[in-house]
């Protein structure tokens, strides 16, 4: 689709020929959905101009020529407000472009909106958002999943037909199996952190939304690669077919593994549905076995020790002084105005997390909790790297069940938690993962997670273009979407 | 130290301290069973056996990459300031850090 609506806008030198459609979507849906913190028409018209440009000049390079996206709230801007959700930065103008930013705006995108989240990108369900929550496109009362929440759902619902997310646990994972779309976290190193705000270093990526395969292989393509502003980047090579995945030809004789403990983690009905995606892939002709992958359940306990602690540093930085909302009133001294702007600025799962990590980090409890966890990380990724030596890609579902209601799981942190089961291994290893749709489960999508090699994205995007070939589920659209 | 799953709430309000939050004491008892609970999650560490794991900081063996020591372009004052909260004659403004001494 993404290929055929640059074509489309470099053919008829009409740079807005697509943002005009996307710009009354988001008239139209966003009172119902709240996906959106931002939407800059001035700015919209700006690009537009300028990619109008571009066009005249006969630029043809323009992957994303005239194609609307939406970015996640914690990607900088120059010029755009940029809040992360939180009224921290509820007024912070970013100095500088995101590295991503700058790629997309090269290759022709023009932004149309930044997408609601949970604060600072904790969370599974963008109820976190100091500005209210997303709704879930399929059904109202229910979340879109977290963080990157108003991302997926402003993809499902038609605004756009790709976005970007940050993923730190299954921040983009989780909300493209809630939203039924595509989603992918990159293997750590693939896409410049420029410009992103912090959330735990060592495990955020940027990724991106589409509803296919092939547009997120391309959308992936145009923001991967090297950046000098990032010292984690990779120089790993970009591959070029990411581009156009259309045309590579099917992956023959894939081994996907499964591992043995996903039966025990799930419900009946969940359970019966992840049967029916590897019978569609075992069709497929891939070969599907159950595999003993240890440390799953402890996996989400190193996450939920080392994110917080990297956490509770990354955001000390909010001392009211350089940037951020200060409170009124009068301050005794420097220590007193610090307290006072971070208890009021930062929201309660925010310092929930900065409370834990410091707890972790600090004198005493250092070895138990956070090396205890960084040990417990490499085992998991000895285990992964050592399993995928004869699979593909290793197939779990990305959730243990679909999306659930708003306000279900507010109050209890660890349930919230459980949600991320599937996906915070991707994280703690760096390896590359997605999310495709693969059926419903009372009216609600669901989604599988494809995990592969380092820098193995062709790979699992193909795999994933062959899945969508086969079946249809990514093809379904919410009846919000479809009656405007 | 060996951990505890549970935490004190002594503990909770010297962590609050450290981590520059205030917290009212009603939310500390709370907050402290909250901590309590997911530390009792994340015990489950203790189920793996981690003897002679190195400890892994980040992925991927990347060293650290040092620029060469030459000017470049780099944000602008005014720039760096159009965020803070208060700013005067070009640097950040905080509240009095040293006071008068009275007689």
């Amino acid at each position: 689709m993404l290929k055929e609506m640059a074509r489309q806008v470099v053919e008829s030198g009409q740079a807005d020929l697509h943002v005009r459609k996307a710009l009354q979507t988001i008239d139209e849906l966003e009172p119902k959905l709240n996906c959106l913190l931002r939407n800059d028409k001035e700015f919209v018209e700006r690009q537009v101009a300028e990619l109008q440009a571009r066009l005249e000049c006969g630029e043809s390079e323009l992957p994303l020529a005239g194609v609307p996206i939406i970015l996640k709230d914690n990607i900088c801007v120059l010029g755009q407000t940029t809040t992360c959700a939180s009224k921290m930065l509820g007024n912070f103008v970013p100095p500088y472009d995101a590295t991503v930013w700058t790629k997309l705006r090269q290759a022709g995108a023009v932004m149309v909106g930044k997408a609601n989240m949970d604060e600072f990108a904790m969370g599974s369900s963008t109820e976190n958002s100091a500005f209210g929550v997303t709704r879930n496109p399929w059904d109202t009362d229910r979340v879109p999943g977290g963080s990157s929440g108003g991302s997926a759902a402003a993809v499902s619902a038609g605004y756009v037909p790709i976005s970007l997310g940050s993923d730190t646990g299954g921040s983009i994972r989780q909300p493209a199996a809630f939203c039924g779309i595509t989603g992918l976290k990159p293997t750590y190193g693939r896409v410049s952190r420029y410009g992103l705000v912090a959330f735990a270093s060592s495990l955020d990526q940027i990724g991106p939304f589409g509803r296919s395969a092939v547009d997120a292989a391309r959308l992936l393509a145009c923001i991967a690669g090297y950046d000098s502003m990032d010292a984690t980047s990779s120089e790993e090579a970009v591959e070029g077919e990411l581009f156009d995945l259309d045309r590579v030809e099917a992956l023959k004789g894939a081994r996907l593994a499964v591992p043995r403990v996903v039966a025990k983690l799930l419900p009946d009905d969940m359970k019966e549905a992840f049967q029916v995606t590897l019978d569609e892939f075992r069709k497929m002709g891939a070969q599907v076995e159950e595999v003993d992958l240890p440390y799953m359940e402890e996996s989400l306990s190193a996450y939920y020790v080392i994110a917080p602690a990297e956490a509770s540093s990354n955001l000390a930085r909010y001392d009211g002084v350089r940037y951020g909302r200060r409170p009124e009133g009068d301050f005794e001294n420097i220590s007193h105005l610090t307290t006072r702007t971070r208890s009021e600025m930062f929201g309660k799962e925010v310092k929930r997390r900065i409370m834990l990590g410091t707890y972790t980090l600090s004198a005493g409890y250092y070895d138990a909790y956070y090396n205890r966890a960084q040990k417990v990380r490499t085992a998991l990724r000895n285990a992964y790297v050592e399993t995928l030596k004869n699979f593909t890609a290793i197939l779990t579902p990305t959730t243990p069940a679909p999306a659930f209601k708003v306000g279900e799981k507010v109050d209890d942190p660890v349930a919230m938690y459980l949600s991320d089961i599937f996906t915070v291994s991707a994280n703690l290893t760096g390896l590359p993962a997605l999310s495709i749709p693969s059926g419903f489960l009372q009216g609600l999508p669901l989604g599988v997670q494809l995990l592969g090699k380092p820098f193995s994205e062709t790979t699992l995007l193909t795999l994933a273009r062959d899945y969508q070939q086969a079946t249809n589920h990514h093809q379904q659209t919410p009846e919000l979407a479809v009656r405007g | 130290m060996k951990k505890s799953s549970s935490i004190s709430l002594e503990e909770t309000r010297h962590v609050a301290n450290l981590s520059k939050l205030e917290y009212t004491e009603v939310e500390l008892a709370e907050l402290t069973g909250e901590m309590s609970r997911i530390l009792e999650t994340v015990s489950k560490l203790d189920n793996v056996p981690v003897e002679g794991l190195e400890a892994t900081l980040a992925v991927g063996a990347y060293a650290n990459r040092f620029r060469e020591d030459e000017p470049g372009p780099c944000l602008e004052r005014e720039m760096a300031l159009q965020n803070a909260p208060d700013a005067r004659d070009g640097c950040f403004e905080i509240t009095r850090i040293i006071s008068k001494i009275e007689d």
